[in-house]
């Protein structure tokens, strides 16, 4: 421990402190303009400028110097203040005053140290050199003219988000922040560079001219774009949402949010939010009162269960249900109503690894909490598109590798996000990543040394093999991460999981929906039947067996491949109630509609992936006549005691651990499809909500396809150019791109979801299909 | 008592012939001193348009929290005036949202007859608020008032 003096204060701080955090803890002003507890101290404004009094005269930036035994620091010599008028002084130069139409006026540091200093005098001037306003960019706007060179953006773009989407061009007096060539941002929308910016050169473009900070009251509460479950700051002004931001902690550290969470909360205002009940009536639904909409969809649920038996009623749940909504959820379907099909289209790869990890390592397994994540020295991934699902993750793991002597370990059969800054990352042939899971998890049990032979077919670099395995027998801490599959199948990375729990490593699956976790590990809602995956539940309904289905927030039509034969399915349902916060494709099918509130406008606990429990208070009032799940769910509740359902247990369906018959590759290859196709995640979000924010819906562009440079400098495309892509099952146009780290002839389909030219793409039962491109008119 | 008598006859007479000092108000009408503070009005710019930039300041130190002011990007990309409400129900005449403005957008106008027939009439837009151009600022406000 280091003992020193600031300002005569005695504190006692560890080594490798700074000075600026021993007078944090002093309770001693320092000011900063550079300096952001997130990323690494880099010395730019000489704004935190300090004396040591053994050392007169010379002034010592505090921000990143280290605190040493006995120094003996003062903040306020004349010396010290001097420095920091004439530092400040000398930004102003090149600084407009734009205060009274910057949206940063009010929480600006600048402005608040030209106040606290009191600069009233522009002794150099202001011989101002004109720089460029970006307003084209998507979601944020730059302006350079209020830039003052800090670097946060630059550094925290690159040290955190790995983006390294702005750069520092030109030199001396001309210097700004830039990105490559000028051109707009194209790039993850993270919204850190904003989160960090000092003064209004980032702004935020959703909040741009909309109000001013201070009218702002904010709301600490969780971002329910997805199960990470990020803490986030909601600024309202008279009830309506303004932005959202990272939290700022009692550390005065400032959180991290990733575009969904930044950008998307105008999903909570989107013009297709369902307002009020209806029903259907002579083949049109029409609006209705919450009575009579529940009052029916209690007697048409009855009805079903008397005719059809209980087996004939499925639920799916896009997960958005507090814990104790879950809870009541599961009295009413499983105890009562008797219902044995339960499960979910968003968060079933999530619920399948977890009930894999449940059943083979018993009841008192525990996922992998946060600190598993911060303390592991090799980090496993299992699985593509960890970043994608929950995209914080990025910035998170960056933050740790940052740390350095950790190994990241990548297992994926596509470049994702985590692919590019693995130590190791073993790349799987598309279509046989679950064979390699199994087979990998076969040679590790059977303690087989040379399992490198047999695993080289699925395109794994052996040498890279060897050295996963070899990490595997060293004594160092190991978290797994599992990142299912959108549409393939993911028993046995689950089970090659749990294989690695068995070396006491914990164990994170990801892909879960805002409260996937609550919903299993505390509610006990967790998947069963045919339900537990879309193909089955189709087939089941094919087959006659399922006659009802009732949605909480989920649309099949929007979620599982092959729309076309999906809504034939649901077409053939004698009961569809959907009880959701959006119109969707699947509304116009349905004959009872419960407009449900959504997560800011409900209270109840939250239970995050990684095993963080939230306790939420309502933050926004309900939407029209939305009412929360609990409430309706309760009023079901009444409705089906009227009805006088006999309670009855579920009957007990066998559970169907492997799944529906699911194909590597399929065998009509060939026939002019040059191309392998695989759907992967979105970084801006696949989930219900995320895909209902026009704001978020603008820089996923549509349907994309990606693909390897050399495919697409052969193919004559343009930039941004749309295709026609072609697989056996249907066409679509896409944006076409390219990535240099794509494999030859694999194509990545992003933002299928939602879309239904890009559903009708893939097949269900596998992850890779044939595929041909062409290019439109010729 | 003739000597008081006189006196005060004598006043009469003075005053008698003497220039009348009653204002025929409403018929006539006082000029206002330079630094009165009426109603405020918004300040224009040549072409007509406010000078206000929507900064919200005078809002913000309003102690009667009388003042509305709703922003818009303009079409150049800046910060631009939406619309300005003040309720003059409510306003203390304190001139604080002058002292406030940091580009001169708003003064205390000369207007004092300011009754009305409800408190919706009092409720200001914008529209009433703008003054025409040139006009309205402090140095052409005492020629104002003059009948
Ligand atoms: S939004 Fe994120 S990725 Fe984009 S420039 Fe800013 S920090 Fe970089
Ligand atoms: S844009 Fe903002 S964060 Fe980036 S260098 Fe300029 S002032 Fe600093
Ligand atoms: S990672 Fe998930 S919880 Fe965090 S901000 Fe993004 S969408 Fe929200
Ligand atoms: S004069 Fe005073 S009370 Fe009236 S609007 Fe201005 S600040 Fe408000
Ligand atoms: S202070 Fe001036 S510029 Fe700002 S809103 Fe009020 S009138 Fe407009
Ligand atoms: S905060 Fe230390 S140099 Fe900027």
């Amino acid at each position: 421990m280091i003992t020193l003096k600031i300002n005569d204060i005695e504190v006692t701080v560890p080594p490798g402190s700074t000075i600026l955090e021993a007078a944090e803890r002093a309770r001693v002003f320092i000011p900063t303009l550079c300096h952001d507890k997130r990323i690494t101290p880099y010395g730019a404004c000489r704004l935190c400028v300090v004396e040591d009094r053994k050392k007169p005269g010379s002034l010592i930036p505090s921000c990143f110097t280290p605190a040493r035994d006995r120094m003996d620091i003062v903040t306020d010599t004349p010396g010290v203040l001097e420095a920091v008028r004439t530092q400040l002084q000398l930004i102003l130069v090149n600084h407009p005053l734009d205060c009274p139409v910057c949206d940063k006026a009010g929480e600006c540091t600048l402005q608040d140290l030209v106040i606290r200093y009191n600069i009233a005098e522009a002794p150099f001037g202001t011989d101002r050199f004109a720089r460029y306003v970006d307003r084209q960019s998507p979601l944020i706007e730059r302006d350079m003219t209020r830039c003052v060179l800090c670097g946060r953006c630059v550094r925290i773009c690159g040290e955190l988000q790995g983006r390294d989407e702005l750069e520092f061009i030109h030199r001396g007096h001309k210097t700004v922040v830039a990105t490559d060539g000028g051109r707009a941002l194209d790039c993850d929308f993270c919204g850190l560079c904003v989160s960090t910016c000092p003064v209004g050169a980032l702004n935020d473009k959703l909040f741009k001219d909309r109000s001013r900070v201070w009218k702002l009251q904010k709301e600490t509460t969780v971002c329910s774009h997805c199960g990470l479950g990020c803490s986030a700051d909601f600024h309202l002004e008279q009830g309506r949402l303004r932005r959202v931001t990272p939290t700022v902690f009692a550390d005065g550290k400032k959180g991290l949010l990733c575009a969904r969470g930044h950008f998307g909360w105008r999903a909570f205002e989107s013009p297709s939010r369902l307002s009020a009940p209806r029903l259907r009536r002579d083949g049109a639904l029409w609006q209705t009162g919450w009575g009579e909409a529940i009052e029916h969809a209690a007697r048409a649920l009855d009805g079903i269960r008397r005719t059809h038996g209980a087996t004939s009623l499925a639920l799916l749940t896009a997960d958005h249900l507090t814990t104790e909504e879950a809870r009541v959820c599961g009295s009413i379907f499983r105890d009562t109503l008797g219902c044995a099909d339960i499960g979910s289209l968003q968060a079933a790869g999530y619920r399948q690894i977890l009930s894999v990890l449940g059943a083979e390592l018993g009841p008192s397994w525990e996922p992998a909490t946060v600190t598993d994540l911060s303390e592991a020295e090799i980090l496993i991934v299992l699985g593509g598109g960890a970043a994608e699902l929950h995209p914080t993750l990025k910035p998170l793991v960056n933050g740790l590798m940052r740390k350095g002597g950790r190994e990241l370990v990548v297992l994926s059969s596509w470049p994702d996000t985590l692919t590019r800054r693995a130590t190791l990352a073993l790349a799987i042939t598309a279509g046989y990543a679950e064979d390699f899971f199994a087979e990998l998890r076969d040679a590790l049990s059977s303690e087989r040394t040379h399992a490198s032979a047999d695993v080289a077919r699925f395109g794994v670099d052996t040498c890279g093999l060897a050295r996963l395995i070899a990490l595997l027998g060293a004594d160092r801490k190991t978290t797994v991460l599992v990142a299912p599959d959108p549409f393939g199948d993911n028993l046995q990375r689950a089970r090659l999981a749990a294989l690695l729990h068995d070396r006491a490593r914990p164990i994170l699956p990801l892909g879960a929906q805002v409260n996937s976790a609550g919903a299993l590990r505390k509610a006990g809602l967790s998947s069963c039947g045919a339900a537990a995956d879309g193909l089955t539940l189709i087939e089941a309904i094919e087959a006659g067996r399922i006659q009802a289905l009732y949605l909480l927030g989920e649309d099949p039509l929007e979620t599982l491949p092959e729309p076309a034969r999906v809504r034939a399915a649901l077409q053939r349902l004698d009961l569809i109630v959907c009880q959701s916060p959006y119109e969707t494709a699947v509304t116009d099918l349905a004959h009872v509609v419960l407009p449900s509130a959504l997560i800011p406008e409900k209270g109840g606990s939250i239970l995050s992936v990684m095993g963080f429990e939230n306790e939420i208070r309502p933050v926004l009032s309900p939407f029209g006549q939305c009412r929360p799940d609990r409430e309706i769910l309760r009023d079901l509740a009444g409705a089906l005691g009227r009805e006088d359902t006999p309670r009855i247990a579920s009957p007990s369906v066998a559970q169907e651990q492997s799944g529906p018959a699911r194909s590597a590759m399929p065998q009509d290859a060939g026939h002019g499809f040059s191309f392998r196709l695989t759907a992967v995640p979105s970084l801006f979000g696949d989930g219900l909500l995320s895909r209902q924010s026009p704001d978020l819906a603008q820089i996923r562009r549509g349907l994309r396809i990606v693909m390897n440079g050399e495919d697409f400098e052969q193919m004559g495309l343009g930039e941004r150019e749309i295709v026609e892509v072609r697989t056996p099952n249907g066409s679509a146009r896409a944006e076409a791109g390219h990535d240099a780290a794509i494999p030859r002839n694999l194509l990545l389909l992003r933002h299928a979801a939602g879309s239904a030219a890009g559903l009708s793409l893939i097949r269900p039962g596998t992850d890779v299909v044939p595929a041909a491109i062409a290019r439109i008119g010729t | 008592m003739s000597k008081a008598l006189l006196k005060g006859l004598a006043l009469t007479l003075k005053t008698f012939f003497r220039r009348p000092v009653t204002v025929q108000y409403p018929d006539e009408k006082r000029p206002v001193p330079e630094r009165f503070r009426g109603r405020p009005v918004l300040l224009a710019r040549e072409d007509g348009t406010p000078r206000c930039v929507a900064c919200g300041l005078c809002e913000k130190i309003c102690p009667s929290l009388c003042i509305a002011v709703a922003a818009e990007t303009g079409p150049d990309g800046i910060r631009a005036l939406a619309g300005y409400t003040l309720d003059l129900n409510r306003c203390a005449f304190c001139g604080l949202c002058v002292e406030a403005c940091p580009v001169e957008a708003i003064a205390m106008g000369s207007e004092y007859e300011l009754a009305a027939y409800g408190r919706e009439p009092l409720v200001y837009t914008q529209e009433r608020l703008l003054a025409a151009p040139g006009r309205g600022a402090a140095p052409e406000r005492m020629g104002e008032g003059k009948p």
